[in-house]
Formats: structure tokens, C-alpha cells, sequence
């Protein structure tokens, strides 16, 4: 009578011959070969009968078992087998992976649009909103309104394209400070960017340019605030934290003025080339708004305080990204804005 | 403002340069840079000579060979070409071995003449930018003595910037008095003293207008040698101000100004005629200036006249006639008070910028004039002898710029700067400086001083204050605030969003000037009318404003063309600008403006290489209105404009309102601006850009759609906007989708004639639809294009 041993000696030689077929026709005659009609299994099947009957119950199963475990084993080789092939049939379709992809191309952003987006990201945290006025500006707004009359000697810091009968093209930003406040109670925080405009052009100027100005007037407004926004503006936009300076300086439409001075971020104030060997880069001009300034926008300067300020964004896009020449921002050129 | 400072310290201790500068810098008067005197540093082998003897140079004219003392036992033998060089001459020689700022000097053969050194110009010291002949010292130079140690060239020169407020520090007392101020010394008091009249003449001065002039101060010197040269150490002094030597009585002049800041003129008293009369200028009264030039005056300018002429542009610039010459045998000297109101802007109206008019424009003391008048007079007479005159003082008092006391509280200064000042340095701060300064119970009332014309308000005070105790004392605070967001709604498309957009779309951004070359916008958009033009441009190409982003955009294009680029896609988002009515109104719009040429695709692998077209940029802008979501109500239509080639322009219409054009650029455009392609270009208005739809839920059917396809022939001239706004209608609601996919001509079909293949889609969201209801809706369509413009189905 056939042993448990015996069982499961025909288990491990099927395994064996299932695992050495590498072919579908093979293995269809494995299959035959032991679960087939006279296959070995079924062979070992039809001996039951002739068992005792105790022996039949235990001897059955075992066979079974084996059964299940050999028909499994084919199904699996069945399905690696399909599988190899199909590959194999692939290898015909393989790809150069290193060909490049097949798409349009993507434009840029100009470095000036760069610089203005993320400042005004950093301002609009701190509660900021952009605020827009004329490029085409007349005297009052652009001048007389900012405390800077007629025959101002700082007029003359102002190169400005006149317009016939017309007015002018505004020479800062600082315009819309008035035209905001007319039109709004404080508190007001705003910021606005734009293009300004002044007659001259060398190496270092351009007859058009950027500024972005920013006006906050409250009750309880002070030069601690003014610093506090200047600080954070200047650590999350270059990225670092270096030192801050103010200076006292002189602006006709605020007072106390100051402009801002930080240390070099390119050789941590040891002195180099962008800083001309100075240790400091000037950012920005500033101070506190100019109680003149703040009647001409009809608020009370007995009860508001104001801040302002004022800064370049080439200067500000060249010291960011190492443009070393203003004139490129202009000339359009693809091989430069490709870069940004 | 250029400050030495030896002469700086005749007034205050300075303490340390560097740090000097950087406390100043910080208070407002910026230091923009330190430099020696000269850039000479050689202290040994540069000395003064004494020229002995000069014998022609054998075999060159124009050499001389000197025989020069230095100092030492045996003299020096130097082969010379400055004119100058003459027996008894004090100048500098740069023996062998030295090094001036230029070059090594070295013993050479000059033309066979051995040369044992170098006599020297200005120039060659470093010490002027240009020189005519060798350096003349003083008579009482001592030969072998280094120039560097004579000359002090080794001292530092501070340059300021100053801010136009600060009038006040155009004089080196005006820079002592801040040194003083910030570091609470005292400035020590010099010059000032009375000279004695020795002689009786005087001029007669009427001031008629005495607002614009409320002192005069003038005086008559007499017997002055115009043979005398100014001394080294003012020459030097006036050298390191930046001023050149002139003549005595000119240099005197100008070293009183940049010691106290009073500017001075000098007259030749013979040539006034009758006495001086300050008045305002008559209509188109002319003046000769020292400068050459004549200038046409009004009464809005202030003259200093005699009795027949005007002789001078009061506080900017001397009259020719009157100037003073080496025949002058008596002069007249001016020291006024000119008000500020009365210069400014005059002499930049007449193009011209002085020194004189620099300082009367932002302020001068009003109480300077007398001891300015003293100074240059003790000056003139201690070098070049002659006999002063008594002063002529004509002042009116009523006139004279009046300081009023400020009231200064604490609350001033907490409600600016925080509350980071001490009451106690408040009033030493604004002591130093020279305020009246006193102790009330509401706080202070203080009272600036003549030389200040910055100071009106309690403002003013606070900056002082602040300045001085030192911004970069006061703790900075941040605050953050909840923005106001009223303005910003989910369906607000931000410009940003929008660059993005034709980012994504392969477009560069660019940023041109605002101002165009009117001769190229005129001929691309010629309603020349609506031009705003500029007053003063920088150049004629730049001398009118945009009023279309295009030839900004074109030049780029051109630019890029030339640099060999084959495909260009830019474009800018800016504004333009059209007068309404000239002169009196004009609008301001924001324009999204591309351009693209060359091909559809990059050039790159198993990608055909088609040249772009109108429908390619119709593609890119749909995609850019698609932000609005709102590109149902967006058609096109057909449009002449000169800008595009017959037959490729369109007006791009959002409803019924027209928001901007696209087409093909007129190839006769093309040509002058270098453009060799074929170049497509589009304009919209951005304010439509701006605003999206609110998405809006409909149901999602559950039922199948349904495809048919539809080749219509039709004449050429039946647009394809006509055929499907026929379809949708005679479809009805079963209709959800329409594409075009084709677009046929030729082979069987008639001439003028065209094919145009739709795929429409059917779905409902109550049922199934049948082939027969679809084959019924199909029926109408055909009938309805049938009567509507004639189309047939396609065979």
C-alpha cells in the first residue's frame, strides 16, 4: 500500500518537472502526465477502492491534497510562462527612455514681474493691498501734494517728461499715496507697484522703470512700525537676515526721512563689488508720512500718523538674481529672459 | 561738498574720520566718500626745487635744462618742457627714484641731456585732472622740504551728498557746526574780525526790492595788486573744495563761501555807474553774464543794477561788463542776502546751475553777510595790500527771514518715533544744534537758528530729534493686519493669473517702453490725432506715448529675428495711451498684447514642422479667455485694419462689446521693421480678463450620447460662425457638444465652394434617444441650412 512518503515523493518530482517546463506545450503534457486520465495522480486515485476502509479516508485526502497543491503549481508556471512570452514579444517595442520629450515650450515671466509678485506675496501677509493709479500724472498729484512746490530743489532730482498742455508722466509711485487716501479712511495699508518715469538714460538709468511705494496711516502709527515692516520685508526677501541700518535722510513728503541700508548679503559686509566696498546696500528710501501730505489726502494729521516707502525693483531684481546690467530688463532679448 | 579736514578742525575737534563719517552718514549728511588730498604719496623723493638756473636745451626748442636746488649740497641738473620753467621758481621736482602717481621716474637721456628727475604739473602730483606748465609754490617754500608734508596731501578729503533741506551744510562751518552738534562740542568762533576803515568811499545801495533782497552788505577796496598770487594754502584749500584758481580777488571769494557759506561777488567799482540798486529785472531787460552768455530777464528775476543797467543775476552769476580785470584799480565787494523764494528755479530756467545760486536757493544765514564781508576783506588786503572802505549796511529788518518759537511737547515725539526718547536729550540734542531751547511745563519752546531754513513746525523738531538720537535706536514692531477682503472674490482672475496663462501658452513676457518712435506707431495705427505726445523726449524714437503694446513688441520681435531666433512667442501686459481730447483728457487702458512667428511646434524630433497661423494664436487666446470661463459669449469678427493683411483681421467681441483685434501682420508693415515671416499678433482690453463666471452645477446625464457626423458644402463666403450658430439653433437642446473637423476644397466639389465636416453629439438626461429621433433632428438641421444658405450635404 502506498505510503505518505510515497504521496509526497510524487508531490516534489512534479514540482520538479513543473518547474523545469519552460514551455506552454510542455507544460499542458505535465499536466496530462499526472492529472490527466491515467496520470499518475489519478492513478493513485483509483487505488482507493482497494484500500481498507480505514485507510481509504486518510489516504484520499492526502491525494487530494496533493492534487490541489500540482494543479496550483501549473496554473502559477501557466501564468509566468504567458507571461515571458508576451515580453518577449515586447522586446521588439523597446524605447529609447533617453529620446527627449515631445511638447511645446513654456514661456517665462519677466524678472521685473518675478521681483513684484513675491514682494507683494510678502506684503499681502503682512496685510498690504495693491493699490493702482495714472501713469499720465498732473503737478498737484505727482508734486505740489507730496510738499514738493513749484522751484523745490528736489525738483530737480526729478528729471520729468512733460506732456503738452497735459501734465506729466509721473516720476515715482509715490502719487497714488494721495489719490489713496482721498478716496479711503485709515486705517490704510496698501502697497503700489508700477512704472515710473524720468529723463534720463546711461549705463545705470533707464528713462522708464519700477517702483513699488507703500503707505499705512493709522491713529497709532510710529518710525517702531515703519522699522517692524522694513525689517521683515527685507529678511523674507533676500532670505537671509542681515543688518538693517537707517539713515537720516531727506524726502520733501516725509518726515523724519530715512534710507535703508543692509548689510551685504554677498560678502556678509566684508566689502565686494555690489556693495562697493562699503559693507551696506541701499534698499529703499522711507519715513514717516508728512502731516502736509497727509491734509492733502483730507485726514486729520492731528489724529493719524502715516508711514511711506518707496523702493526700486530693478535695483532690487539685479541685486536678486546678479543682473549685471539694467538695460537688459528692456531689450526684450529671449536669450536673457529664457533665464527667469 | 567736499570737506578737508584740517580745515575742518580750525573750527571742531573731529575726533576719528571714519567714525565721524559713519555718525554722520547715519544723521543725514551722507558720506559718500574719503580720499586723500592727492594722489601723491611718495614723501620722500618728491620735494620742492628751486629752479636756479634754465639754459635751452641744446637740441630742442622748446626744452630748457635746469639746474634745480633741493635742499642738498650738490643741485640737480633736469631737462624741463613746461613753459613756466624759469630761473627762481619754486615748484616740485620728483627726483630719481621717486614715484608719482602716473609713473616711476627714472635717470634718463632726454634728446643727449642727461636728466636727473622730473619737475612737476598739478597734474602729474595727482592733484588736478589737467595742468598748464609746472606747480608754483609760494616765494617762502623751503627748498628739500617734501611736497606731501607742504601741500598736507596726506590728509583726508570727506565728501558728502548732501539733501537739498540742508542748505545750511554748504560751508564748512555748516559741517562743524553738525560735527559739534552730534558729538556736543562747542565750534570754535574764528575769523569775524572788524577791519578798519582806512579810506571814505563808499557806493551808494538802494534796496528797492527788499523782499527778495533785506541786506546788503558792501564795501570799497582800494589799491589791490592784481599781481599777487593767492597763496598756496588757499589755493590748496579751494583745490580740495573742488574749485579752481583763478585770480586772488575771485579765489578769496570763493574760500569765504566755502568756509561760512556766504556766497560774495566781486565788482569793478569803475564801472558802476552812479551806485547799486537791487530791483527786480524790467520785461526782456538784457544782461551780459561772466559766463559769455546773454540772458533775456523778467520781473520775476532779481538784478543787482547801477543806475543805468542791470550789472549782475543777483545770487547767481556776475554781469561781464562789471567783472573784475588785472586793470582793476578799485573794487567793489557784495555780500547779500537774497531770499530763497526770490532764486530758486532761475537759474535752471536759464539752464544754468552756480555755485552762488546752489546755496541762496536752499538758504543762506541771514546773519552771515558783515562777518563774510570782514573775512574776505582781511584776506584780500593780507596778501595783496590795497585800503578797505567803511561797510555799506543797507538791511530791511522787517524782511528778514523771522524764526518764531515752536512749541515742542513729548507727545510729538511719542506719537512719531515711538516712545524712545529721553526728555533730557531732547533738549541737549536741539542745544547742540544750535536751538533756543527752553523748559515749559507743556514741554519746550524752542527757536531755530538763521542758518536753518528746514525748521517750521514741531515736526521738523521731531526730526532733528530723531536724526540725532539715531533711528537705528528705535525697537522696530511688527504687526500683522486682516487685509480687507471685500476686493478679493473666487472669481477675481488676478493679472498675475493671466501671465501665467500665456506663460503656459509658450509666451515670453516682455517689458517695453512705454514711449515709441512715432514715425513707426503712426504707420501701424494711423489716427495720428489721438497721439499724446511728449514735451521733452530723450530721443525722437522714444517721443510719443503707446497707444497700442504692437511696436514695442514688433522692435522686440525684430531684435530677436535678428539674433537668429526662429520661433518667437512674446508678449506684455502694460498699459497704453489715447487722448480723448487733446489736451484736456486722455485714457489710460491695460492691453494684453502677443505676438508669435515661425512654427507651430519647437523644432524637435517625429514632429512636423508647420508654420503657424491665424487659428494657431486664436487657439493660444480662447485658452487665455477660457480663465473667464466664460468663452461661450466670445466670437470674432471679420475686420479691415491697416495693421493686418486684407483678410487676416479680426475684432475679437466678448457679447456685443469689442475688446480687442488679432490677425496677420501686413507684410508692407513687415519689411521696415526687419521682419521676414509671416508674424500674427493679438490685442485685448485686460479689464475683461479680470472677472470669471461662478461655476454653476448641472446634472450629469446618465444615459449614452450619440454621435453623427455632418459634411456640409457650402459657398466659400458662408462662415463657419453662421453654419453652427444655424446648427445649434435648428438642433435644439439634444445637441450638447458641435466640433469641427474638417475643413475640405477641391477635387469633386464645385469651384467657390467648400466642405465643412461637423461632429455633433446628442444626449439627453430623461432617456435613450432613438436613431429616429436623432435621424429627425439631423433632417431639420439639413432643411433649415438648405433654406438658410443653400448648403448641401456631401456626396
Amino acid at each position: 500500500m502506498p505510503s505518505e512518503d510515497s504521496i509526497q515523493s510524487i508531490e516534489n518530482s512534479a514540482a520538479q518537472v513543473i518547474e523545469g517546463t519552460d514551455s506552454l506545450a510542455g507544460l499542458e503534457a505535465v499536466k496530462t502526465q499526472y492529472l490527466g486520465k491515467n496520470g499518475i495522480v489519478t492513478e493513485q486515485l483509483k487505488r482507493i477502492s482497494s484500500l481498507p476502509v480505514e485507510k481509504r479516508k486518510e489516504f484520499g485526502q492526502a491525494l487530494n491534497r496533493i492534487k490541489i497543491q500540482i494543479a496550483e503549481r501549473i496554473q502559477a508556471r501557466h501564468e509566468n510562462l504567458e507571461r515571458a512570452f508576451l515580453d518577449q514579444q515586447f522586446r521588439d517595442q523597446s524605447i529609447d527612455v533617453t529620446l527627449p520629450g515631445r511638447s511645446g515650450t513654456l514661456g517665462t515671466i519677466h524678472p521685473i514681474s518675478r521681483t513684484l509678485r513675491r514682494m507683494e506675496q510678502i506684503f499681502d501677509r503682512l496685510g498690504f493691498r495693491v493699490a493702482e493709479g495714472p501713469e499720465i500724472e498732473n503737478d498737484y498729484y505727482n508734486f505740489e501734494a507730496l510738499n514738493i512746490p513749484a522751484n523745490h530743489p528736489a525738483r530737480a532730482m526729478h528729471d520729468t517728461f512733460y506732456i503738452h498742455d497735459h501734465g506729466l508722466l509721473r516720476t515715482h509711485t509715490s502719487p497714488v499715496q494721495v489719490r489713496f487716501m482721498q478716496t479711503h479712511r485709515p486705517p490704510i495699508r496698501i502697497i503700489a507697484p508700477g512704472k515710473v518715469f524720468r529723463c534720463d538714460s546711461d549705463v545705470t538709468h533707464t528713462p522708464m522703470f519700477h517702483q513699488l511705494e507703500g503707505l499705512s496711516v493709522d491713529s497709532d502709527v510710529t518710525f517702531a512700525d515703519l522699522k517692524g515692516v522694513i525689517i521683515h520685508f527685507i529678511h523674507e526677501f533676500f532670505e537671509a537676515e542681515p543688518k538693517v541700518r537707517f539713515r537720516s535722510s531727506y524726502f520733501p513728503f516725509t518726515e523724519p526721512s530715512a534710507e535703508v541700508d543692509m548689510g551685504c548679503v554677498f560678502c556678509g559686509g566684508e566689502g565686494c563689488r555690489i556693495c562697493r566696498h562699503t559693507g551696506w546696500i541701499e534698499v529703499l528710501g522711507c519715513g514717516m508720512v508728512h502731516p502736509e501730505v497727509l491734509k492733502h489726502g483730507s485726514i486729520d494729521p492731528d489724529k493719524y500718523t502715516g508711514y511711506a516707502f518707496g523702493l526700486g525693483i530693478e535695483r532690487l531684481t539685479m541685486l536678486r538674481y546678479g543682473v549685471r546690467d539694467l538695460r537688459y530688463f528692456f531689450n526684450s532679448e529671449l536669450s536673457f529672459l529664457r533665464q527667469f | 561738498m567736499r570737506a578737508c579736514v584740517s580745515w575742518l578742525k580750525q573750527w571742531v575737534d573731529p575726533g576719528n574720520i571714519e567714525k565721524l563719517s559713519e555718525q554722520l552718514t547715519l544723521a543725514g549728511l551722507e558720506v559718500a566718500r574719503i580720499e586723500p588730498a592727492a594722489e601723491l604719496s611718495d614723501r620722500i623723493n618728491v620735494v620742492i626745487g628751486r629752479i636756479i638756473s634754465c639754459a635751452g636745451h641744446p637740441d630742442a626748442e622748446r626744452l630748457q635744462v635746469c639746474e634745480v636746488d633741493v635742499g642738498e649740497e650738490s643741485s640737480l641738473t633736469i631737462v624741463c618742457g613746461a613753459p613756466n620753467a624759469r630761473k627762481g621758481l619754486l615748484t616740485a621736482c620728483a627726483k630719481v627714484g621717486a614715484t608719482l602717481p602716473k609713473m616711476p621716474v627714472d635717470a634718463v637721456a632726454i634728446r643727449g641731456c642727461e636728466s636727473q628727475g622730473m619737475l612737476c604739473s598739478a597734474m602729474e602730483l595727482g592733484m588736478d585732472s589737467s595742468s598748464e606748465g609746472i606747480i608754483e609754490f609760494d616765494h617762502d617754500a623751503p627748498p628739500g622740504y617734501s611736497v606731501v608734508e607742504y601741500l598736507k596731501l596726506s590728509e583726508p578729503v570727506v565728501e558728502f551728498e548732501l539733501t537739498p533741506n540742508r542748505g545750511d551744510c554748504l560751508s564748512m562751518l555748516g559741517i562743524a557746526r553738525e560735527v559739534a552738534g552730534i558729538y556736543g562740542r562747542a565750534v570754535q568762533h574764528a575769523g569775524g574780525r572788524q577791519v578798519a576803515a582806512e579810506i571814505e568811499d563808499v557806493l551808494p545801495v538802494e534796496l528797492e526790492a527788499t523782499g527778495e533782497c533785506p541786506r546788503y552788505v558792501g564795501r570799497v577796496l582800494q589799491g589791490v595788486n592784481h599781481s599777487w598770487k593767492t597763496p598756496d594754502w588757499i589755493i590748496e584749500r579751494l583745490r580740495r573744495s573742488g574749485m579752481r584758481s583763478i585770480n586772488l580777488i575771485v579765489d578769496v571769494t570763493n574760500y569765504v563761501m566755502h568756509e561760512l557759506g556766504q556766497p560774495m561777488h566781486a565788482f569793478d567799482m569803475k564801472k558802476i555807474r552812479g551806485g547799486v540798486r537791487v530791483r527786480t529785472a524790467f520785461q526782456n531787460e538784457l544782461l551780459h553774464l561772466l559766463d559769455g552768455k546773454e540772458v533775456k530777464l523778467g520781473p520775476d528775476y532779481l538784478v543787482i543794477a547801477d543806475h543805468e543797467r542791470a550789472i549782475a543775476l543777483a545770487g547767481i552769476m556776475g554781469g561781464a561788463d562789471t567783472a573784475i580785470t588785472s586793470e582793476t584799480e578799485t573794487v567793489f565787494l557784495e555780500s547779500a542776502f537774497f531770499a530763497p523764494d526770490a532764486i530758486r528755479g532761475k537759474a535752471r530756467r536759464l539752464g544754468m546751475q552756480t555755485d552762488a545760486s546752489h546755496r541762496f536757493e536752499r538758504g543762506v544765514d541771514s546773519e552771515m553777510q558783515i562777518k563774510a564781508m570782514e573775512m574776505a576783506t582781511e584776506l584780500i588786503i593780507g596778501v595783496a595790500g590795497g585800503s578797505a572802505g567803511p561797510l555799506i549796511h543797507s538791511v530791511s529788518e522787517a524782511d528778514l527771514p523771522r524764526h518764531e518759537p515752536i512749541l515742542l511737547k513729548p507727545s510729538d515725539l511719542d506719537r512719531v518715533l515711538g516712545d524712545a526718547i529721553n526728555p533730557n536729550m531732547t533738549e541737549s540734542i536741539l542745544c547742540n544744534l544750535g536751538f533756543a531751547v527752553e523748559q515749559i511745563p507743556e514741554g519746550w519752546r524752542t527757536k531755530a537758528p538763521s542758518w536753518r531754513f528746514d525748521i517750521q513746525n514741531s515736526h521738523d523738531l521731531v526730526e532733528e530729534v530723531g536724526r540725532c538720537f539715531g533711528f537705528n535706536a528705535i525697537q522696530p514692531r511688527v504687526r500683522t493686519f486682516l487685509p480687507d477682503t471685500q476686493d478679493e472674490r473666487e472669481t477675481g482672475i488676478s493679472v498675475h493669473d493671466v501671465k501665467l496663462r500665456m506663460v503656459s501658452l509658450g509666451y515670453h513676457e516682455v517689458v517695453t517702453y512705454s514711449f515709441v518712435d512715432p514715425t513707426v506707431q503712426d504707420r501701424l495705427i494711423p489716427e495720428g490725432e489721438s497721439t499724446i505726445v511728449l514735451e521733452n523726449p530723450i530721443a525722437e524714437n522714444m517721443s510719443v506715448m503707446r497707444k497700442s503694446l504692437w511696436p514695442g513688441l514688433l522692435e522686440a520681435v525684430s531684435k530677436n529675428l535678428n539674433r537668429q531666433e526662429k520661433r518667437v512667442r512674446l508678449f506684455e501686459v502694460g498699459t497704453v495711451f489715447e487722448a480723448v481730447q487733446r489736451g484736456v483728457s486722455h485714457q489710460e487702458k491695460r492691453m494684453l498684447s502677443a505676438v508669435a512667428c515661425g512654427h507651430v511646434n519647437p523644432r524637435q524630433w517625429a514632429t512636423t514642422e508647420t508654420p503657424i497661423d491665424f487659428f494657431d494664436l486664436k487657439g493660444d487666446l480662447t485658452n487665455v479667455l477660457a480663465l473667464t470661463r466664460d468663452s461661450s459669449a466670445l466670437t470674432f469678427r471679420s475686420v479691415d485694419h491697416p495693421i493686418f493683411q486684407p483678410g487676416q483681421g479680426a475684432e475679437i467681441r466678448l457679447g456685443d462689446r469689442s475688446i480687442g483685434l488679432m490677425g496677420k501682420l501686413h507684410p508692407a508693415h513687415a519689411k521696415p521693421l526687419d521682419i521676414d515671416v509671416d508674424l500674427f499678433m493679438l490685442e485685448v482690453d485686460m479689464q475683461y480678463l479680470l472677472h470669471s463666471e461662478f461655476p454653476q452645477f448641472v446634472d450629469v446625464s446618465r444615459f449614452p450620447p450619440v454621435h453623427r457626423d455632418l459634411a456640409l458644402v457650402v459657398e466659400e463666403d458662408v462662415e463657419f460662425q453662421f453654419i453652427e450658430d444655424a446648427i445649434r439653433v435648428s438642433a435644439g437642446s439634444l445637441l450638447k457638444n458641435i466640433v469641427l473637423f474638417d475643413v475640405f476644397r477641391g477635387k469633386n466639389l464645385n469651384k467657390n465652394t467648400k466642405s465643412m465636416a461637423f461632429g455633433l453629439t446628442f444626449q439627453s438626461n430623461l432617456g435613450n434617444l432613438t436613431a429616429h429621433e436623432i435621424d429627425g433632428v439631423i433632417e431639420k438641421v439639413i432643411q433649415d441650412l438648405k433654406v438658410k444658405t443653400n448648403a448641401d450635404l456631401r456626396e
